[in-house]
């Protein structure tokens, strides 16, 4: 290594710097409000001299005699072309840009020019994440890049979210993108012992991010070698910007809401006497309503409900849901002056969701400062700390989950007493009877499940310009996180209740450290200085040290008011363990350019990393990449029509360590397996010398084109992932007394294509609009699997990955419907369809060919403006996936849980009479030969379209703003998800259901009503 | 020119600095709850712990924690279904349980898994003085194992001694792949590691850990199901007039059961798993299936009905409703499910010792036979007169008295099999419906289900075994 450098040095020495004949110009870069915009490149046009703005937006550059015209560019804004050939001090106006082709962009270790580019990278601006309802910024993400798909279950606050970029890439591994948030290599897994969800971006308020990059290729990602395979997510916060300091002050308030309700709901009390009569008719115990009903109610033969059970109705989604609130504030500051710029922020964001006992508060403060000591050492240091407290419900099958409740418990049941009190233990028994589903809204007062979330990421960055041409950077950076987690349940009733109330307790600690050292040279190889070269080497280091602290207890006093393991008579859980994980790598980027035309770039990555086997702990990433700018073409100069022609490729390999287990390498003797409560120990992991990275190959085609003055920019995509040595557990024989092992045996594809559309067609002089049009497409495959046997997914037996298929086609019996002659539940024998069986042991499980993950998602957004006004409108869709609902089987039953839960209205169109075509069975009490049972007919058309933002805001004209004081001024009412259309009519979930399309009744997702005001002063 | 130099130089060097700074060990990362195979077992101590983790083996929901104990009655005919269920048991309820159903997988998987643990036991080199106590104890863990799998997976000994058992694994290789051995050759082997483990066993320490007296009175079963009544009762005599434990009284019956703690000193119990506060199997408790918390299984009222109300064994069992509002008499052998300190599955009991005498002596000693059961029986129903009864019907009583002293243990399955008996069960109120794809009232001996099926995961990881699948699955 050291070698290298030397060579590297001797290189850069050997080079002779010489210019050209020249004139100084400088000048001022603002934006469209007068503010200065630092850190924009400003260069003249077909040469490769070149420089950036101070923070006061200021600039001098040599211009070669000959050339006139300069070029502005600077992050979300849209480049400029100024001739000063009249002019030696231009001030020049950037105007921000919705979509453009020509901004600078963030990429891995440095900036660029969109031209430049090789890859495929995504921006999105801090416009779009600013003042959003969301408590964390993946979930602003939505609709915003083409290839990355952005899906909540949970609508629960501080829930995470699953981002997927360009399909799935790992089968047991992790699926999601890797997190660089100011060069941390950033942990953003869910981390949470207990808590149904939490989400570390949760920490981070959005209203601090400058931008976020989305690297989609291997030529953007490969740089990041073995973490890199799912996708890169670069996140750079504010930095300080020179001038007489300012304020911002934002602050919003809104309202929540169901984003959908079902059309297919739970029924009414006399809707589901209806059902019970009906179900008691057929099953043969009863002749007409009239036996029915006496049998209904009937304690020693019958059904044994309350004879007045019918006057009793109780819409459970509306006990367990409320309108739920939400409110931000957020202050910032920045000034400075040409040496020194800082920037501050401070923000409070609190959200109630719509349903009980969820809620999100979050305080939060960061502050960065940028130090020029001199012409040639640069210190940059920014800090972002913030503490949020989260309260969450259980999801899935707990009986304690609201949103489970609100399907399950019957009707003709009641939360309350006659005299208002919370119901819980009546003269029956348990409420309800019989057990089971608790009351929920004693849960939401009574139990406790809290999560408190601490974070402070921050970094140090020196710069030193060694040469004109050389830097070398060396940045630390670091995150760390604690996360809180305290449950308790109620002595009284629910989970706690046969332990006289327990709790539990965990906390989470790490830290996470990335040290990056790395030089970066520009250069011109000819005189001419129409080949020039950025080059990059460097060496990163990163380690993460967590700790994991439990400990909980039963038998609590009998009371509300002791909820810490303090007061808890018998001890049952105390845990602690640290463990850790570390990578080190060499990197190297670079890119050649000759005119702007033609751009070739490469990469190199060697990484070592502590997860993997002995034999396989060091592995060699690299990608090579060329553009075209075609417009740069001395032919193209004469279609005016087009400006803006490239066309891009790259190829390159990368690789996945996230999610295998920090030692699932080493075979090992676990101890834990106590006895007696003396320690004992045993085999645990059968380990794997050879274990290595899932190696992610990625072809990309991209083509760029601006036309009629940038008014219709386009941008289409194609891509083809090919993943090997994907992550399975490979079984054993049992009689090994082991069940499996980790290697690394799989492969599957991701082939794809996303289109951008952007336009302005209709622009006067106050007067805008603009519509930007996004489609993603993605298709995979899995091609390898051990033996080319399938795999079982471990998470449940929806899935069933098999050699030729789509991973998350579902697998489950084929529903055929329902016999018109007798109402009899119908399955397909097996897959050829070619018989049916109402057996239902006759039915095999078999592919479906239907997927959990869409063919198309993207969305549709709309801006007017119109002096100060504007208007935006987003609709983000999803099509062509199915959504499993597996609880339908109970709420869904044709009697099988009649008089235990709550039921579908979807029961009413039942079977009745021969020849009737129905979704539904006939009506059995007790069951109609398990037609419930899982099978395709609980898949619902996961289709859906939803506007996911309107925002009407309105600025403050500069006369006005000069009489308030005021540098801006702006009020906005925005609406989230505010319509939801296009779903299956039987749907009985929200369809935005994660990743793999499976309803799992969580808190419900809202839809928010928000209004704000935004004040800008000095 | 030179301090730019100097000024990238001291730069330069930082940055090598960086990177050199980061030695090897940098990257190589150890867990801090696990270590090494060798260093697990190279020492006595950690020997000793090897063990717990063997026993603790035997705890799981799979094993002794639920599964052993509840399957065993439930294919015969202690117990029930009821209508409203958690979907836990049903295939073993109805037969209807196919190669891939996870009670048979996990009791494979689990049990091989107890196995392993305790075969890295015995081929360890650690010396020590107390290696060959340890050792012992994990030679009877596996003989137990052994014995269960052999039962669950195989024909009776008593039927074909000649048939296909299960692969006899005796060293730790996670890439073998075994064909099965006879029946005759794991009892082989069940006997050998049962008699070496007796040779070297330690002196009692609680009812929770293997002694010299408890494999002796395992070595009975194995006899008894062998049908070597001779052996066995030689056995049994032994642990009875030596073991200096003690009959469980009708007066200490009840707080026997209630009680989640294993024994200090020599008592009713040979051996248990334990369960306490801290380890134990949470909502998948052995209890919880019947009485405190799925409240799936039932007590047959063919079982209740065979108990006098004289009885204090009918103090087990508590009449109320199943969850669908049944009238049913629920089971309370196991009432700490869901209390702090769980109960301890039992394993081998003294009041089993005495009933497999009693069989033990037949045919050639029915005195012996009566005098064992009507010891027994004295402690159960005092005001019983005993047994007179002579020939098939004294086997018959001293089955039925098994049936009832050991319900709800997992013993009643395995005594229908080996003594070759057809399963008749009844239609109790609240149950699963007898019918096609439901309850199957009657199985006949022999039969197909009588002999579990082997676990789909063996015959898809085992090209081996795969042509070794048992008939009818």
């Amino acid at each position: 290594m050291r070698k290298f450098f030397t060579v590297c040095l001797l290189t850069l020495f050997c080079w002779h710097v010489s210019f050209a004949q020249s004139k100084t110009i400088t000048g001022k870069v603002i934006d469209e409000k007068s503010n200065p915009i630092g850190n924009a490149t400003v260069s003249v046009k077909g040469k490769k001299n070149a420089t950036t703005t101070g923070e006061d937006g200021r600039f001098s550059l040599q211009v070669p005699n000959g050339s006139n015209v300069l070029q502005i560019s600077s992050v979300n804004y849209e480049t400029m072309e100024v001739n000063v050939s009249s002019n030696s001090n231009p001030v020049i106006t950037l105007r921000s840009s919705a979509y453009s082709l020509n901004e600078v962009v963030v990429v891995a270790y440095g900036t660029q020019k969109r031209p430049n580019i090789t890859g495929s990278i995504a921006t999105v601006k801090a416009s779009d994440l600013e003042n959003r309802p969301f408590t964390s910024v993946d979930k602003s993400l939505q609709g915003y890049v083409t290839g990355l798909q952005s899906s909540s279950g949970s609508g629960a606050p501080g829930a995470a979210t699953d981002i997927r970029i360009r399909g799935i890439g790992s089968i047991r591994a992790s699926q999601s993108p890797l997190w660089v948030i100011d060069g941390i290599i950033a942990n953003t897994e869910d981390l949470a012992a207990n808590t149904t969800t939490t989400n570390p971006l949760s920490t981070m308020n959005p209203d601090d991010i400058e931008s976020i990059s989305v690297l989609k290729d291997a030529a953007s990602q490969s740089v990041y070698g073995s973490r890199a395979a799912n996708g890169v997510i670069l996140v750079t916060t504010k930095k300080g910007r020179a001038g007489k300091t300012k304020l911002n002050f934002s602050t919003e308030i809104g309202q929540s809401d169901f984003a959908f309700k079902p059309k297919n709901r739970a029924v009414t009390t006399s809707e589901y006497q209806t059902l019970l009569r009906e179900s008691v008719i057929n099953a043969g115990y009863a002749t007409d309503n009239a036996t029915a009903d006496a049998f209904i109610v009937d304690p020693v033969n019958g059904l044994g409900l309350e004879p007045e059970y019918t006057k009793t109705n109780t819409n459970w989604i509306d006990e367990v849901s409320r309108k739920g609130k939400q409110q931000q504030y957020n202050l910032s500051m920045t000034g400075g002056d040409e040496k020194t710029q800082f920037y501050a922020a401070a923000g409070y964001f609190k959200q109630d969701g719509i349903t009980l006992a969820t809620t999100f508060k979050r305080y939060n403060g960061s502050i960065s400062i940028t130090h020029k000591l001199n012409d040639k050492f640069t210190f940059l240091t920014g800090l972002n700390g913030s503490n949020s407290d989260q309260r969450t419900p259980s999801n899935g099958g707990a009986f304690a989950n609201p949103a489970l409740s609100s399907f399950f418990l019957l009707p003709f049941t009641s939360p309350r007493n006659a005299d208002g009190s919370l119901k819980y233990d009546d003269a029956q028994g348990q409420f309800p009877i019989g057990g089971g589903i608790f009351n929920p809204l004693v849960i939401a007062e009574y139990n406790k499940n809290a999560a408190q979330q601490t974070s402070l990421r921050g970094y140090v960055t020196g710069e030193y310009k060694i040469f004109k041409d050389l830097k070398f950077t060396s940045r630390y950076s670091s995150e760390y996180f604690t996360l809180f987690e305290d449950q308790y349940r109620n002595p009284f009733y629910g989970d706690g209740q046969a332990q006289d109330g327990d709790g539990f307790t965990s906390y989470r600690k790490y830290y996470n450290w990335t040290w990056s050292n790395y030089f970066d040279l520009k250069r011109n190889i000819n005189k001419e200085g129409d080949i020039y070269f950025d080059f990059k080497l460097g060496y990163e280091a990163q380690a993460y040290k967590d700790y994991l602290l439990q400990a909980g207890g039963q038998t609590f006093p009998r009371t509300l008011d002791l909820q810490y393991l303090a007061s808890a008579a018998t001890p049952t859980t105390s845990f602690t363990l640290p463990t850790e994980s570390a990578t080190k790598s060499v990197f190297s980027n670079g890119d050649i350019n000759y005119k702007d035309r033609y751009v070739i770039s490469g990469s190199f990555r060697r990484d070592a990393s502590s997860v993997f086997g002995k034999n396989n702990r060091s592995g060699n990433f690299y990608s090579v990449g060329a553009t075209w700018n075609v417009n740069e073409e001395a032919f193209m100069k004469k279609i005016s029509l087009i400006n803006i022609l490239k066309v891009r490729s790259s190829y390159g390999i990368n690789g996945n360590q996230s999610g295998f287990g920090r030692y699932t390498s080493l075979a090992t003797f676990a101890y834990g397996q106590n006895y007696n409560g003396l320690p004992g120990s045993a085999l645990n992991n059968v380990g794997n010398t050879d274990l290595t990275w899932e190696k992610n190959a990625i072809f990309n085609l991209g083509l760029d084109l601006s036309m009629l003055k940038n008014r219709l920019n386009i941008t289409v995509e194609m891509y083809n992932r090919k993943t090997t040595d994907l992550l399975l557990n490979v079984p054993l024989s049992p009689t090994s007394g082991v069940t499996g092992q980790n290697r690394n045996v799989g492969a599957m594809t991701n082939k794809g294509y996303e289109i951008t559309v952007g336009g302005r067609p209709l622009k006067t002089r106050d007067f805008s609009w603009d519509i930007n049009f996004n489609l993603s497409h993605n298709e995979n495959k899995v091609t390898e699997l051990y033996l080319g046997n399938p795999v079982p997914d471990p998470n449940g037996n929806l899935f069933n990955y098999t050699v030729g298929h789509d991973i998350y086609e579902f697998y489950t019996r084929q529903w055929a419907g329902v016999d018109p002659e007798n109402g009899n539940p119908l399955w397909y024998t097996d897959d050829t369809k070619s018989a049916t069986t109402s057996v239902v042991g006759q039915a095999k499980l078999a592919l479906s060919g239907l997927s959990a993950l869409p063919k198309y998602f993207g969305s549709v957004m709309n801006t007017f403006t119109y002096k100060g006004f504007s208007v935006e409108a987003q609709v983000y869709y999803n099509f062509g996936n199915y959504v499993f609902q597996g609880f339908s089987r109970f709420i869904n039953s044709d009697g099988a849980f009649y008089s235990a839960y709550g039921q579908l209205t979807e029961q009413l169109e039942s079977w009745k009479n021969p020849g009737d075509v129905t979704p539904t069975p006939k009506l059995v009490f007790g069951g109609n030969k398990n037609s419930n049972t899982t099978s395709t007919r609980y898949l619902y058309k996961g289709d859906y379209m939803r506007l996911r933002n309107l925002q009407i805001s309105y600025a403050l004209p500069a006369g006005a703003l000069k009489k308030l004081h005021l540098l801006s001024a702006s009020i906005y009412l925005r609406g989230t998800n505010m319509i939801t259309f296009g779903t299956d009519k039987r749907l009985p979930v929200d369809p935005e259901t994660g990743s793999v399309s499976t309803g799992n009744f969580e808190v419900f997702i809202p839809k928010t009503l928000t209004a704000g005001v935004k004040i800008g002063f000095n | 020119m030179r301090s730019i130099i100097n000024k990238f130089s001291i730069v330069a060097i930082a940055g090598v600095v960086a990177m050199t700074g980061c030695s090897k060990e940098f990257t190589e990362k150890v867990p801090n709850d696990a270590i090494t195979i060798d260093a697990a077992l190279s020492t006595e101590a950690g020997l000793d712990n090897a063990l717990s983790g063997t026993y603790a083996s035997l705890r799981t929901a799979n094993l002794y924690g639920r599964n052993f104990p509840v399957t065993g009655d439930l294919m015969a005919d202690n117990s029930f279904v009821e209508t409203k269920n958690s979907g836990r048991y049903i295939t073993q309820y109805n037969y209807t349980f196919i190669a891939s159903d996870g009670v048979f997988s996990g009791m494979w998987s689990n049990a091989y898994r107890g196995i392993m643990r305790a075969n890295q036991i015995i081929n360890a080199t650690t010396t020590g003085a107390n290696v060959a106590k340890i050792k012992a104890q994990a030679l009877a863990v596996r003989a137990l194992l052994y014995f269960k799998l052999v039962n669950i997976y195989a024909k009776p000994y008593t039927e074909d001694p000649s048939a296909l058992g299960v692969p006899i694994i005796l060293t730790y290789d996670p890439y073998k792949l075994p064909t099965r051995n006879t029946v005759a050759e794991v009892y082989g082997q069940i006997v050998n590691d049962l008699q070496a483990a007796f040779a070297a066993a330690p002196d009692y320490r609680g009812s929770v850990y293997l002694s010299k007296y408890a494999i002796e009175g395992l070595l009975s079963k194995v006899y008894l199901y062998m049908g070597d009544n001779p052996k066995a009762k030689a056995a049994a005599k032994d642990v009875i007039d030596n073991g200096g434990f003690t009959l469980l009284s009708a007066g200490n019956f009840t707080s026997y059961w209630a009680d989640p703690m294993g024994e200090a000193s020599k008592g009713e119990t040979l051996f248990e798993v334990d369960a306490d506060v801290v380890n134990n199997n949470g909502f998948d408790d052995l209890g919880g299936i019947y009485i405190n918390g799925y409240q799936d299984i039932y007590a047959s009222s063919q079982l209740t009905s065979l108990y006098s109300t004289t009885d204090v064994r009918l103090n087990l069992f508590v009449a109320g409703n199943t969850k669908s509002g049944a009238p049913a008499m629920k089971v309370n052998k196991y009432s700490n499910a869901q209390n702090a300190d769980r109960d301890n599955p039992k394993v081998m009991r003294l009041s089993e010792v005495y009933l497999i005498a009693a069989e033990a002596s037949l045919p050639a000693n029915e005195a012996d036979a009566l005098m064992y059961l009507n010891m027994l029986m004295a402690q159960r129903d005092p005001a019983f007169i005993g047994y007179a009864s002579t020939g098939a019907a004294l086997l018959a009583d001293i089955v039925q008295e098994r049936r009832k002293e050991l319900a709800f243990e997992g013993d009643r399955f395995y005594d229908m099999n080996r003594l070759k008996q057809t399963i008749t069960r009844v239609q109790n109120g609240g149950a699963i419906t007898a019918g096609a794809g439901n309850v199957n009232l009657t199985i006949p001996y022999p039969d197909n289900r009588r002999v579990g099926p082997i676990p789909q995961a063996e015959i898809q990881a085992n090209v081996n075994i795969a042509s070794q699948q048992n008939p009818g699955y």
